[in-house]
């Protein structure tokens, strides 16, 4: 009973992180509709901005926000100089998937060229341990989740209550028809990569903290792992990623209390694979809503 | 021979296998497949553990097997299983999922494999990986573990895996697998099981990849889990590109390119200060750097798909005398390659018409064009043109009966019943989200009602998936029509053609002249087809290149080339202009003087009524009258559907 207590701790702070991973991406999909393979990247960049200013003497306030610029930036530049001209061109899905591909290869090693590949780590201070209720979590900890649910009740203020909120629903139901009533798609599109990059990046320095050491893969290593939590809440549902992130989270932490800690990113990618054999437009989606969609012309 | 280019070649020879790999599964069947080199390391392994010699390292390492079997046996064992479990994992992911989702699934697959094999340590030793791998001939000659001899294995099995491949694509298992990949919709509406298709595909190219894990095995003798990430796989993804997709010969080169090419100009930059893998990293952001290049300028790669061309085989044929010999053809330029057209044991008729341009045809030759395989003189006058209707006592062909099918809580179709009579062309009308278009698809077998019994010919076919009804010769046209874009006219006709079993993969592999002379019957026919509606001469464009009306007089040939039984058409005026329209109606015409019957949903009543003598009406998803358009216009129930919500809601 106290393991499982434990592992629902861990499976917090992890589901915190991996939503503040996960929604941006289910943000992105739900308008520019790309499947992102860079989007790890994103947290990579995030994190290692943090370093840098880590170095300098940054305390944890100034390394996130240096994450989150940094995030946004690279997430912008890459929808404005790589996916938007090609956008334009209307290629096939897949192309834009392959370019995130060779966006993500990019972006990864050159990380790997400035920083090396050397593990390298913050220099931050150690928080005390709390006990909350049953659990036992650290200040960090309750930071992370603290910051988690704050970010993401502006993440639905954004949406429901903000006119790019507005906007962004409509270029998220029909970029066409948005276009036609006056809507500037792009500029949409545009933001929410800022957006997605900006929440990424801060999720990457969260995400460098509690794996304690920093790598040009790091983000990577992570991205199916978002991945599972954002097709699980259904792709391009950014409350449903939120869901989506608090399952995977726990049925991490919490297997590893079962299994080999080292299988629970297996448990991850299985629920995935699980998720798109079964209930492909996620958990809460009617099984069989969409069915015919593919025949009609 | 120098030691060290040897051992480039080498290395390039067993990518250049890779990247066919990866070609058959993305190039061929457009599947994105991340998880290739986990095939690889899987042949690998296999290849490692049958020829290493029994495990002598202390647990918790060690490996299965250890037989100390010869090298081919090892190579034998390592295709085998790298396809058993692409035909697993092919299984699990090529399931109704969506291009990007299939590639994230592979994904997770490679990476649950990578986990498992590196932790659970008795399988292959874990992270450790397994070493000292026999070389084959690596003793013999002078040359030492990194000499030539083992080069002129790859070699060898590079051009023996180039020629099957090759062999293989132009073969009409070749032609599905490329249908699918540019409209696997298409291909199902023609009878092909896409699922199917796609991993047969998927397992081939496991196998190639399987063979290359071996071969990369025996070469650098060592192999653990981190030698395989998803970047290698991105690496033959990048090789593919930039030799040209569904090329081998193109994505051979690119694979030295990518492999040995970008790998020697990038060796020669200084390491930057203390970090170790600066190399690595300016070589693969500079691979990164070409991926977009390459797909902004020249996405087809610098070796395009080759565009098949469409030539009778002469084998067996009284042209024989005529022509070259299969082996002298080789030698011959391909300017005297071709047979001369007089030499096509074509009909005269046929080979007439390849020199004329094509003429306007009336609907009566048309008629005998789409009904038969070859062209008989025009016979009889033109029939009155229209009403062409159901004589009561002819058997039923489609029976439709209380079929419902709901949408959440929409029900699209709501217990819709009728029938349509052989020979017969019968029109489906109805406003605007009858459920017109979702009978069809019922019908069509793209989709399953949630109750209610569909017949055809006396079969129940309700449930049955969308191939297996076209088999059955119930075949369907789309509102929007669906080419293979990519693949030339000639390739859409035989594609449409009745396949009868010719695209498995073995008679592919083992019978391709066969195939050949058997399939001229299918080109002659095809260029009747096409002749008939105005497009042999651009047979051997690019379907996507037509225009939209171009694309729907192909649509009919392919349709009268399949020689289906009952032909669905869904809205086939939609888009198109007032002189094709003219033309379409011959087409149905001939269509139904072919002994096709007609089912046709359209929206342009005139039209309807010329040519179809009986009327189906649907509204709100039921079937609510039939009979001709003169007792349709006295019906007060179809008036109120067509006009309008305020006149229903008075009722």
């Amino acid at each position: 009973m106290n393991n499982l207590l434990l592992g629902v701790g861990f499976g917090l702070v992890t589901a915190a992180i991996l939503a503040l991973a996960t929604v941006p991406l289910s943000l992105q999909m739900s308008v520019a509709r790309i499947p992102n393979f860079a989007h790890g990247e994103f947290l990579t960049v995030g994190a290692y901005a943090a370093y840098l200013v880590n170095e300098h003497g940054g305390n944890f306030w100034l390394c996130a926000l240096a994450a989150a610029a940094a995030g946004g930036g690279v997430a912008f530049l890459m929808n404005a100089l790589l996916l938007q001209p090609f956008a334009r061109r209307k290629p096939k899905l897949l192309i834009l998937f392959i370019l995130t591909i060779a966006a993500s290869l990019i972006i990864q090693n050159l990380i790997l060229l400035f920083f090396g590949g050397n593990s390298l780590s913050y220099n931050l201070p150690q928080s005390a341990p709390h006990k909350i209720g049953p659990l036992l979590l650290t200040s960090l900890n309750l930071l992370t989740i603290g910051l988690a649910i704050v970010l993401m009740i502006a993440v639905h203020v954004l949406l429901k209550y903000t006119k790019f909120g507005k906007a962004q629903r409509a270029v998220s139901d029909s970029r066409d028809l948005a276009r036609v009533t006056g809507i500037n798609s792009e500029g949409v599109i545009r933001l929410t990569w800022l957006i997605d990059g900006t929440i990424a990046g801060f999720a990457g320095f969260l995400l460098g903290i509690s794996s304690g050491t920093l790598s040009p893969t790091l983000g990577q290593g992570y991205l199916l792992v978002i991945f599972a939590a954002a097709i699980l809440g259904g792709i391009g549902k950014p409350y449903g990623a939120m869901a989506g992130a608090l399952v995977i989270g726990l049925a991490m932490e919490i297997s590893a209390l079962y299994i080999p800690s080292s299988y629970k990113e297996a448990v991850a990618f299985g629920l995935l694979i699980l998720t798109l054999l079964v209930r492909p437009n996620g958990i809460f989606a009617a099984p069989r809503a969409s069915g015919a969609a593919g025949a009609t012309a | 021979m120098n030691q060290y280019l040897v051992g480039l070649a080498t290395t390039g020879v067993i990518f250049a296998i890779i990247a066919l790999a990866l070609n058959v599964r993305w190039g061929w069947a457009g599947e994105f497949d991340i998880a290739l080199f986990a095939f690889v390391a899987i042949g690998a392994y296999v290849y490692s553990v049958i020829t290493l010699p029994p495990s002598n390292l202390p647990p918790p390492g060690g490996y299965i097997l250890g037989l100390r079997w010869p090298f081919l046996i090892g190579v034998i064992a390592a295709v085998i299983i790298a396809g058993l479990l692409s035909a697993i994992a092919g299984a699990v992911a090529l399931r109704k999922l969506r291009d990007d989702y299939f590639g994230i699934t592979t994904l997770a697959i490679a990476l649950i494999l990578a986990l498992v094999i590196g932790q659970y340590t008795p399988l292959f030793d874990g992270y450790e990986g397994l070493y000292g791998m026999p070389q084959p001939l690596s003793s013999v000659g002078a040359l030492g573990p990194d000499g030539g001899n083992y080069l002129i294995i790859c070699i060898i099995a590079l051009i023996v895996t180039y020629l099957v491949l090759e062999r293989l694509v132009k073969s009409p298992f070749g032609r599905t697998v490329r249908s699918v990949r540019e409209d696997d919709t298409a291909s199902a509406a023609f009878g092909r099981n896409v699922y199917q298709v796609k991993l047969k595909a998927y397992i081939l190219g496991g196998c190639v990849a399987g063979l290359g894990g071996a071969l990369l095995a025996a070469y650098i003798t060592a192999f653990n889990p981190y030698g395989w990430t998803p970047t290698e796989t991105f690496l033959i993804y990048a090789a593919i590109f930039i030799g040209g997709t569904g090329n081998s010969l193109g994505v051979i080169i690119g694979a030295f390119f990518v492999e040995v090419g970008i790998q020697e100009v990038t060796r020669y930059i200084p390491q930057i200060g203390s970090n170790a893998s600066s190399g690595d990293a300016i070589r693969l952001v500079v691979i990164g750097l070409l991926i977009v290049a390459i797909l902004w300028f020249r996405p087809q790669g610098i070796l395009p798909e080759r565009r098949a061309r469409d030539r009778l085989a002469v084998a067996g044929s009284g042209a024989g005398l005529l022509t070259v010999p299969g082996w002298a053809a080789r030698f011959t330029p391909p300017r005297f390659r071709q047979a001369p057209r007089w030499a096509e044991p074509a009909s005269a008729a046929a080979a007439a018409q390849f020199t004329a341009e094509p003429a306007e045809v009336p609907a009566q030759a048309m008629a005998l064009t789409f009904r038969s395989p070859l062209l008989v003189s025009v016979s009889g006058e033109a029939g009155p043109a229209g009403a062409v209707g159901a004589v009561a006592d002819d058997p039923v062909s489609l029976r439709v009966s209380n079929v419902v099918r709901a949408f959440g809580g929409v029900r699209a179709v709501d217990g819709a019943s009728f029938e349509v009579r052989r020979g017969s062309l019968t029109g489906l009308i109805g406003p605007n989200g009858a459920g017109k278009s979702t009978m069809i698809n019922l019908i069509s077998g793209f989709d399953a009602p949630d109750s209610g019994v569909i017949e055809f010919d006396g079969k129940r076919i309700d449930g049955k998936p969308a191939h297996a009804v076209a088999r059955l010769g119930l075949m369907r046209s789309f509102q929007t029509p669906r080419e293979w874009g990519g693949l030339t006219v000639m390739d859409n006709m035989l594609l449409s053609a009745p396949v009868e079993g010719r695209d498995a993969v073995w008679r592919g592999l083992l019978t391709a002249r066969r195939l050949k002379a058997a399939e001229n019957a299918d080109r002659v026919r095809a260029r009747e087809l096409l002749d008939a509606v105005g497009l042999l001469r651009l047979k051997d464009e690019p379907a996507g290149n037509l225009s939209g009306g171009q694309k729907r007089l192909l649509e009919f040939a392919r349709l009268a080339a399949a020689s289906p039984r009952l032909v669905l058409l869904d809205e086939p005026q939609a888009g198109v202009n007032p002189v094709l329209r003219e033309r379409m109606s011959d087409l149905i015409l001939a269509m139904v003087e072919a002994d096709i019957t007609v089912l046709m949903v359209e929206h342009n009543l005139p039209f309807l009524e010329r040519l179809c003598g009986h009327i189906i009406v649907m509204a709100l998803g039921q079937t609510i009258a039939s009979g001709s358009m003169a007792e349709l216009r006295a019906n007060r129930d179809v008036v109120d559907a067509y006009l309008g919500q305020e006149h229903v809601a008075d009722v």
